[in-house]
């Protein structure tokens, strides 16, 4: 998987804009795609990643598909913290996965029941 | 004997130095932190959620939020758990293998405004996890030690909170309504919310002074 910064020129590319028209289309300055696609940032808001996939004419789950985000295995402790939310209000780890589990188990129902 | 006698004191001394259940020596940048992300998405609901939309009917169903994740499928199911429990769950969200579809789970066994209420908390948690700065904000705070981990634990869940009340119940709508009429009652069927959702709402939309 390319850089977020590579994989952004790439799909701009793909979508034959240049940086002045993704940034028209994207709402965003010229400064800032130009600083994005050079690798000038490391992370990008859910805001401007929206921004983007509008400019770019894809769905915010394909934008963020495209760019790895949903793909990558995430470790980041903030990540595992927003997943595992419900240890916040008196679940343990342990708590939490069997109620994942049951979770699971109603949704099979549900398809069988289809 | 004795030890007890100072565990007990201190436990009490302890319980004493907290407000609204924070510690007093994390409460300064708890909150401090609680504005930052309340502030991000209020730019986030007002301009980018609703920012298309001319008119919207009140109350705000969901289909502005599951809009706004366009191309995810988002499903919902609802399980049954008595809710007698104070703590018992009320919701948890999944991304499934094909990184499309979400599923929010809620239950089923409350009223439809608290069910409505569930699954946006969800949806917002699930927000969070796809909003990379977000997450590196939270990083941020978590490697710097800013907060223990179970507050970094309770702003996150707090800064849900905060989106679904800005969602459910837009400041500009909020003063609008509070001009025309005062009856917290009123007002909570208007955005069918609960009548504490609507004080703490009017409170925090500066309609009232005290909640």
């Amino acid at each position: 998987m390319k850089k977020m910064n590579q994989q952004i020129k790439k799909l701009r590319e793909e979508a034959s804009l240049t940086p002045t028209q993704l940034a028209e289309r994207s709402n965003l300055s010229l400064a800032f795609i130009s600083k994005l696609e050079g690798g000038g940032y490391k992370s990008l808001s859910l805001r401007t990643c929206k921004k983007l996939a509008e400019g770019l004419g894809l769905s915010l789950r394909d934008f963020l598909n495209s760019i790895g985000f949903l793909n990558s295995n995430n470790e980041q402790p903030s990540l595992q913290l927003v997943n595992q939310a419900l240890r916040g209000i008196g679940y343990t780890s342990e708590q939490v996965d069997e109620i994942m589990r049951y979770a699971e188990y109603l949704r099979n129902e549900a398809r069988k029941h289809k | 004997m004795q030890n007890t006698l100072e565990t007990r004191l201190e436990n009490t001394n302890n319980e004493q130095s907290t407000k609204y259940g924070i510690p007093i020596k994390y409460y300064k940048t708890y909150f401090s932190l609680l504005e930052e992300l309340k502030s991000y998405y209020r730019g986030l609901i007002k301009d980018d959620i609703f920012g298309k939309y001319k008119n919207i009917p009140f109350p705000i169903g969901l289909r502005y939020i599951e809009d706004y994740l366009d191309g995810f499928k988002i499903k919902y199911l609802g399980f049954k758990i008595n809710s007698i429990n104070r703590n018992c769950l009320d919701g948890l969200w999944k991304l499934e293998d094909d990184n499309r579809t979400v599923i929010v789970f809620f239950n089923a066994n409350t009223i439809p405004e608290r069910q409505r209420y569930t699954k946006l908390h969800e949806l917002f948690h699930f927000c969070q996890s796809i909003d990379i700065a977000f997450l590196n904000y939270i990083d941020k705070i978590i490697l710097e030690n800013k907060l223990p981990i179970e507050l970094v634990q309770k702003l996150v869940d707090k800064a849900s909170d905060k989106a679904v009340a800005m969602y459910l119940m837009p400041e500009e709508e909020v003063i609008k309504k509070s001009e025309e009429t005062q009856d917290v009652r009123e007002l909570a069927d208007y955005f069918e919310v609960s009548a504490q959702s609507i004080l703490y709402r009017l409170k925090e939309c500066g309609q009232i002074e005290f909640y």
